[in-house]
């Protein structure tokens, strides 16, 4: 894939809209030919602090797999309003011609509620919206709920093992009457999507065993989401055995006493599934239920 | 929570909201013809990738016959694709070959004993496809062969996919669905035609059946004219011995573009399975125009490439190319006027035009949408209907749908624009090539993207006569340059009509 950038350039937020259309209007005549837009949402990401690795590489590898207006906010705490700055890129195919990720980085100083006023602004209005909201703190915040407002299919990676009070948080959001194609997932149950076909597979040919490991409070979201999935599949059925087991953090999926390891989906890959999909998941509405009784217990 | 009942067949709550990953039962693949160019450039890469995302049994298997005697080795690497890696020789070591004669017995005796052996050492099942990529003339005797030797039947599956062309006109197309269906059941058969494989050749029937907005204007009271086009910029090459006895209408048109206006044409299924889709698409044939000689005269125009100038190279005449007699009138360009005679489309003219040494290599679906009933904009000129939407299949897969806009400024007068959608910019991820799709889809049992036998006849019923006429005609062909867009004869075909060939 052909990717130049064309621009890099920081300005005052008030201007965004200008910069965006300036880079836009710079770009055309260095191409000197029509340019097309590609992108086919928009896509809001919020995290916490200038570097992630972990999510600059999972934002690159989007860009060329799934063209979007990319609207990334940095929460910096420790700055103020006035210090915040932007950035917008133009990523770019076919010698420039198409232009499949419009790249709008926002580093905003610590004024959550001025933060959507940019972001919600900024938004293609033509294309549907979808929030990464990675490790950006609390889901009561007023950015979250400005954001995850306007958005799709939002996407949740918490810090650490999320609260009963977040899980509770996010049942909440799958009853509202008003948001009937609105749905918040943790990304944990996009990174089971492998294994959740794997087990469905083996459950073709009759019972299945499983041993989870627990261990790690990263994992844990994820094998009790699993676990949840089972149950509310198949109930207090004999042909599931589940069983947590101590040692290191990995899941079996024990086939005719073969245990055969299970692993979770990179975070891009579950972010791509979560994006092909856009949809509401029954499924997942009825494994939180299950997840959050067994947790009352 | 009770998940299965006693004699019924099992059911699996866990599949509710996981896509069905339709992986293929282990199964050994037989290749008649695997010397060929055709299983190293496109069977054994497309198996190769298809194991790559995880699409086939770890002991699947490829049988590899051909009459030139060669190790298994040799063979190996002689198919090995470019992109091979690591996992290579795990591939391979499921790839064997052996030499024989497809007219001799002794060649299935041979390769049913390779078979069992094949089966017992790699615990396969005893699912069998075979793949037919020899000259059509061998289909008949291997069939009978391994009719004859029980090859036909199994406790598994047995499937048989049959490279194009399916017959040279009607009656060998039926004897030889005849020959077939003495060994094999129509389920059985997977009659190959690479086109339907590509992905944006699926994408058609996604783009009209998932797009509500579409289907009120699919039909004669919206659209014009309908025009399919396949041009090729290369000649004949070393292929002029087969073409010589083909040409364009039975190369191109009898098969591809007919799928194609199948289609854009059909109704829609009452669901995606494979019987449904291949109903619709008969249907379509099946309301087809067949045309009396005079009718043919009419609406066929056929022509034959000169010298001249393709991409900046020279390209000699076809008549001078290598394998070609001297006065041959095969025609490397075929253009056709077709009517589908019912309800949806009466009276819409579905123009079809395809050849060889045109100025690009191009496949594409243009449907032309009537004019607004006043043209408000441009008042006292005639101009035709901007709306035209063009579905591309080769060599950039897309969408396009051109409208009248507004020139910026203090008139009210209007310019064509395009709304793209490139499909390869669009969706990041690359497409799998028709014959890993196509290969897939045998494995699995889905056989919507193959021809059915009652289609193959159909569309030769519609070409047989044009071939009929051509033969009795006894004038010398048109002639086009190559690097233009067809004989003077194929343009006046359209504008007979008051109307145009699609700018390409």
């Amino acid at each position: 894939m052909n990717q130049t950038q064309t621009q890099t350039e920081e300005f005052p937020l008030k201007n965004l809209q200008n910069a965006l259309r300036g880079t836009w209007n710079e770009h055309r005549q260095k191409v000197g030919k029509p340019v097309v837009r590609i992108a086919s949402f928009n896509l809001l990401i919020v995290s916490s602090g200038e570097t992630d690795p972990e999510l600059a590489n999972i934002v690159e590898s989007l860009q060329t797999s799934h063209p979007s207006r990319l609207i990334w906010t940095k929460l910096k705490p420790e700055k103020t309003w006035e210090e915040s700055s932007a950035a917008v890129t133009l990523v770019t195919r076919c010698s420039g011609q198409q232009v499949c990720s419009e790249q709008i980085i926002l580093r905003c100083g610590n004024e959550q509620a001025r933060i959507p006023s940019i972001v919600l602004g900024m938004i293609h209005p033509g294309l549907p919206t979808h929030l990464l909201w990675w490790k950006a703190g609390a889901l009561d915040s007023t950015l979250f709920s400005r954001l995850q407002d306007r958005s799709r299919v939002v996407l949740w990676q918490p810090e650490a093992r999320p609260s009963n009070w977040a899980l509770e948080f996010l049942d909440r959001t799958w009853s509202d009457p008003y948001q009937r194609e609105h749905a918040v997932y943790p990304l944990a149950w996009f990174r089971i999507l492998a294994m959740r076909k794997r087990i469905a597979k083996a459950f073709d040919r009759g019972p299945v065993s499983l041993r989870c490991a627990d261990a790690g409070a990263e994992m844990s979201l994820t094998h009790r989401l699993l676990k949840s999935w089972l149950i509310s599949r198949l109930g207090k059925s004999n042909e599931l055995d589940f069983r947590w087991t101590s040692g290191p953090a990995s899941t079996q999926l024990i086939i005719e006493g073969e245990p055969t390891p299970l692993t979770l989906d990179a975070p891009a890959e579950a972010i791509r599934a979560a994006l092909d999909r856009a949809e509401r998941d029954p499924v997942f509405a009825k494994t939180l239920k299950t997840l959050l009784s067994s947790a009352s217990k | 929570m009770s998940t299965q009942v006693a004699g019924a067949p099992r059911t699996n709550p866990l599949h509710e909201g996981l896509e069905s990953e339709r992986r293929p039962d282990p199964c050994v693949l037989v290749i008649f013809g695997a010397s060929g160019d055709l299983t190293q450039r496109k069977l054994v890469p497309a198996l190769y990738n298809l194991r790559g995302q995880g699409l086939l049994p770890r002991n699947f298997a490829v049988v590899g016959i051909s009459r030139s005697p060669l190790p298994d080795e040799d063979f190996r690497g002689k198919v090995k694709p470019d992109n091979a890696g690591e996992d290579w020789d795990e591939f391979a070591e499921g790839i064997t070959y052996m030499s024989g004669n497809h007219g001799d017995p002794e060649c299935y005796a041979h390769l049913a004993e390779k078979l069992t052996e094949i089966r017992e050492k790699r615990q396969l099942p005893a699912n069998y496809l075979f793949y037919l990529a020899v000259a059509p003339d061998a289909f008949p005797t291997i069939v009978e062969q391994l009719g004859h030797h029980n090859l036909h039947r199994s406790e598994g599956w047995v499937r048989v996919i049959f490279e194009k062309p399916f017959g040279t006109d009607l009656a060998s197309a039926r004897k030889l669905n005849e020959d077939i269906h003495h060994t094999f059941e129509e389920s059985q058969v997977y009659r190959i035609d690479h086109y339907l494989g590509k992905e944006s050749v699926q994408n058609i029937m996604t783009f009209r059946f998932a797009n509500g907005i579409f289907e009120p204007l699919w039909n004669r009271r919206y659209v014009d004219h309908v025009q399919i086009m396949a041009s090729e910029s290369l000649g004949v090459g070393t292929r002029a011995g087969y073409y010589d006895h083909s040409g364009a209408l039975r190369d191109m048109i009898q098969n591809h573009l007919m799928q194609l206006l199948c289609l854009t044409a059909m109704e829609s299924p009452i669901s995606f399975s494979d019987e449904a889709v291949r109903n619709e698409k008969a249907k379509v044939l099946s309301a087809l125009r067949v045309y009396t000689p005079e009718e043919v005269d009419r609406n066929v125009v056929r022509g034959q490439y000169t010298t001249g100038y393709v991409e900046g190279e020279e390209v000699q005449g076809y008549r001078l190319a290598q394998g070609v007699p001297p006065g041959s009138r095969t025609e490397t360009f075929a253009a056709a006027r077709f009517f589908i005679d019912n309800w949806r489309w009466q009276g819409v003219p579905f123009y079809l035009r395809s050849g060889k040494c045109l100025p690009k290599k191009l496949t594409e679906i243009a449907i032309f949408f009537k004019p607004a009933p006043i043209d408000l904009f441009n008042k006292g000129s005639q101009t035709p209907s901007p709306n035209v939407l063009t579905l591309r299949a080769d060599p950039e897969e897309g969408i396009t749908l051109r409208l009248a806009s507004k020139i910026p400024g203090m008139t009210t007068r209007t310019r064509w624009v395009n709304m793209d959608f490139d499909y390869g910019s669009a969706f990041g991820t690359p497409s799998p090539t028709a014959y890993q799709r196509l290969l897939h889809d045998c494995m699995i049992g889905d056989a919507t993207l193959y021809s059915r036998a009652d289609a193959i006849e159909t569309a030769w019923e519609v070409c047989q006569p044009i071939l009929d006429r051509w033969k009795e005609i006894d004038e010398e062909i048109p002639f086009y340059e190559a690097g233009s867009w067809g004989p003077e004869e194929a343009d006046l075909l359209i504008e007979d009509d008051g109307r145009f060939w699609n700018k390409v």
